[in-house]
């Protein structure tokens, strides 16, 4: 195991929550046009932090950091990691997070197109997630000898956990939709509102289920019940602030701009959410470190 | 007018950013640093009120309304208007009332005879306006009036 390298995966992964949080406090706030130049500010590479272009300027300045971390990084990879599909990882990170900067720009030069604004969103959900991936990786538990755990049932919990990553990535791009479907001063899309309750009760079922089977089947198993129990109680929490969040945005057309608690509440439901997917993504690594595939399941990836 | 040149200026110690967000024309968005010189834009194409916001500071909003005639009004503090010079006929008579979203257009068909004239009246209800306690924070609202063919 590389100490360093771990490490400092860890603050890429870090740096790239708090973009997150950055970019999403963008979204609240309606800055997203605050300036119409890409990649300056109204020509300049430190403007004066007015207004919304605090925002929307201050995410570009946390996005450069994660941009020139994420080369440190797959510098880092590349030279220090022996494992070939893990350094093909963190050199795929510096890819994502070039096409995600870019993202960015199109989404003001194109003045934030629905289907643009919510692949920006998207690709940064994938980039956070590359990053915890290699955050499991390279840490410690990833490479100590533990003994291989059998599945026990007829569900295996391998296919469930790759399940619940997707479903919560499904609900994640259509939240990201919703989101940039309108505006503050706008109403939500009813169906868009739907289809996103409707996902949140397909990722309650399936991560629920994924979780329930771990603590039952494993536990035991520290190593899988500690994501899993975190994933529980962070789902709680998102349940909830979805909740709120809706309640604020239902409002926000009454007011005259963006107020609490509608911003915060929102950028906290963006931001646990992608903490739900980053804690269930480290549940299903672990899954496949110390779980066997059954042959039932081998059976099951070659169909 | 359509493709009448709007001239934009500004005048505060600030920038800003001018941003159409119309339904008919082309979305736009440009920054404008105070200083600047000014600049112009033009609508293809007739809207009853398109919104404009300034993304810098989000509760500033101004709406431009954009026809093909001169025929409009803006409405009096009691609510009556008066569009003068408009030739017999029948038209639809659209009024828009600013509230959440942009706004809440309706429409009408009027007559209007050779001498004497037409009448158009419109309701518009509490809910339309909003939420009175968030809207207090705005400084005096106008609410204008405009017809179209």
């Amino acid at each position: 195991m590389n100490k360093g390298l771990h490490r400092y995966t860890l603050l890429v992964t870090g740096a790239t929550f708090f973009l997150l949080i950055a970019g999403a406090l963008v979204t609240s706030h309606d800055a997203g046009l605050a300036t119409s130049d890409w990649p300056l500010s109204n020509g300049q590479v430190f403007p004066r932090m007015v207004g919304n272009l605090f925002w929307e300027h201050g995410h570009r300045m946390v996005a450069t950091t994660v941009g020139l971390l994420t080369i440190g990084l797959a510098l880092y990879f590349f030279k220090s990691e022996q494992r070939t599909r893990v350094r093909r990882l963190g050199i795929l990170a510096l890819a994502v997070v070039i096409a995600q900067g870019l993202l960015g720009g199109l989404t003001v030069k194109l003045n934030l197109p629905l289907a643009v604004s919510a692949a920006h969103a998207t690709l940064a959900q994938l980039f956070f997630c590359t990053v915890v991936s290699l955050s499991v990786f390279t840490s410690r538990g990833w490479f100590e000898n533990r003994p291989m755990l059998t599945e026990k049932g007829s569900v295996p919990l391998r296919y469930l956990s790759v399940a619940a990553t997707i479903t919560i990535f499904l609900q994640l791009i259509l939240g990201a939709t919703l989101r940039h479907s309108a505006t503050w001063d706008h109403f939500l899309p009813t169906e868009l509102v739907l289809a996103h309750i409707g996902g949140a009760v397909a990722v309650v079922l399936m991560l629920g289920a994924t979780i329930a089977l771990v603590l039952k089947r494993y536990g035991g198993e520290s190593y899988l019940t500690k994501p899993a129990l975190l994933a529980s109680g962070l789902l709680l929490l998102q349940i909830c602030l979805g909740v709120a969040a809706y309640l604020t945005r239902l409002k926000s057309p009454y007011d005259p701009q963006p107020l609490n608690p509608m911003v915060e509440i929102t950028v906290a439901h963006v931001a646990c959410g992608a903490l739900v997917f980053a804690t269930t993504i480290v549940l299903t690594l672990r899954i496949f470190r110390t779980v066997k595939a059954t042959e039932a399941a081998f059976e099951f990836a070659h169909v | 007018m359509v493709n009448q040149k709007l001239n934009i200026t500004n005048s505060d110690p600030t920038q800003h950013n001018i941003h159409f967000t119309p339904k008919n024309n082309d979305d736009w968005n440009q920054s404008q640093p105070n200083g600047a010189a000014p600049m112009t834009h033009e609508f293809k194409r007739a809207e009853v009120l398109v919104p404009v916001k300034c993304n810098q500071h989000p509760w500033m909003k101004a709406y431009v309304g954009v026809l093909k005639h001169p025929f409009f009004a803006i409405s009096k503090p009691d609510g009556t208007f008066t569009i003068s010079g408009v030739p017999a006929g029948t038209y639809t008579v659209a009024a828009w009332h600013e509230g959440p979203g942009n706004g809440t257009e309706k429409t009408m068909q009027v007559t209007v005879p050779a001498s004497g004239a037409g009448k158009a009246d419109f309701s518009f209800s509490a809910a339309t306006a909003g939420n009175p306690s968030s809207l207090e924070m705005m400084p005096a609202l106008e609410f204008p009036m405009a017809m179209k063919h």
